[in-house]
């Protein structure tokens, strides 16, 4: 939501009804993954 | 502050999502913490490259669909005044969430698997040589910014010879030339200057003469774009940025 609706913390917080500590964790949680997974394409390719 | 907190935190600096204490905290934990650090340093690496063109693609409509079908509904409308439902319980929006990131981990990864033609491997060669140029510290066979002395120094070398023309009071002097191979064929290479930006230009002989400047998807961070210029397959390569490599083909194809 962040990323690809351009919410701030507090908007999604309020959407999902989590605290903004929480919404900031699991954003971490994904972008790391992608971040991975980005990086383990990158090295196939290369 | 340890470093799992400090590794969560950054995502909120770099959102410009902290408040100011955190942030304080944060920036004396960066300062002690190396590895945090060099975190922080590859996150927002990171982030500009997403935000490069080579990482940028716009989603096609159904995915974005999908994607805002993972999210809790309120999500989906973009200002919060919007929302009237019921809140979804903390539940869904746990398994919401990470959905929605996988789907846009799709929206990034999918367009780099859909199936490369000639072009693209004829890309992957020309990539290689020009970062090969830049390695082996024999950048130019000929150095000069004369044209009338990198045209002759051709001649003879390859059974066809370049087009040479300075750019420089467009902004892209020409530093020489030199002779490379794309794949198992012998090329000119033309090498241009922006700045602090390399640009190789390799050149031979086109069966087509009449591509206009086109766009090749990158590989690794390096803009390509392929144009004709007076008969000759040109395949511009630089780390220059998308927009000003363009500009500097568009010139290649108009004057050639
Ligand atoms: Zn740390």
């Amino acid at each position: 939501m962040r990323d690809v609706e351009g919410l701030s913390y507090k908007e999604i917080a309020a959407a999902a009804d989590l605290p903004i500590g929480t919404v900031m964790s699991q954003l971490a949680r994904g972008r790391g993954k992608l971040q991975q997974m980005l990086k383990q394409r990158i090295a196939k390719e290369s | 502050m340890n470093c799992d907190d400090a590794r969560i935190l950054l995502h909120g600096h770099l959102d410009g999502e902290l408040e100011l204490g955190r942030d304080l905290e944060l920036q004396r934990h960066l300062a002690e913490c190396p590895q945090c650090a060099g975190e922080y340093q590859s996150m927002r690496a990171m982030r500009q490259r997403l935000r490069d063109d080579e990482f940028h693609f716009a989603a096609p409509p159904e995915l974005l669909e999908q994607i805002r079908d993972a999210m809790p509904a309120a999500g989906r409308s973009s200002t919060v005044s919007q929302i009237s439902r019921p809140r979804l319980t903390s539940r869904t929006a746990r398994f919401a969430i990470p959905l929605a990131v996988a789907a846009m981990l799709a929206l990034l990864i999918l367009p780099r698997m859909i199936p490369r033609g000639e072009n693209d491997s004829v890309a992957r060669e020309v990539v290689s040589s020009h970062v090969r140029s830049l390695m082996a510290s024999h950048l130019t066979d000929v150095a000069s910014t004369d044209q009338h002395t990198v045209k002759p120094w051709f001649d003879g070398k390859l059974d066809f010879s370049p087009t040479v023309i300075d750019f420089a009071r467009e902004g892209f002097p020409l530093v020489g030339g030199r002779l490379d191979y794309v794949g198992q064929r012998g090329v000119n290479a033309l090498v241009y200057q922006r700045g602090k930006h390399v640009i190789n230009v390799f050149m031979w002989p086109a069966s087509d003469t009449t591509t206009a400047v086109e766009r090749i998807e990158s590989e690794h961070g390096y803009n390509v774009e392929q144009t004709t210029v007076a008969g000759m397959n040109c395949w511009v390569v630089s780390d220059l940025n998308q927009v000003e490599l363009k500009k500097f083909a568009d010139l290649l194809h108009s004057r050639g």
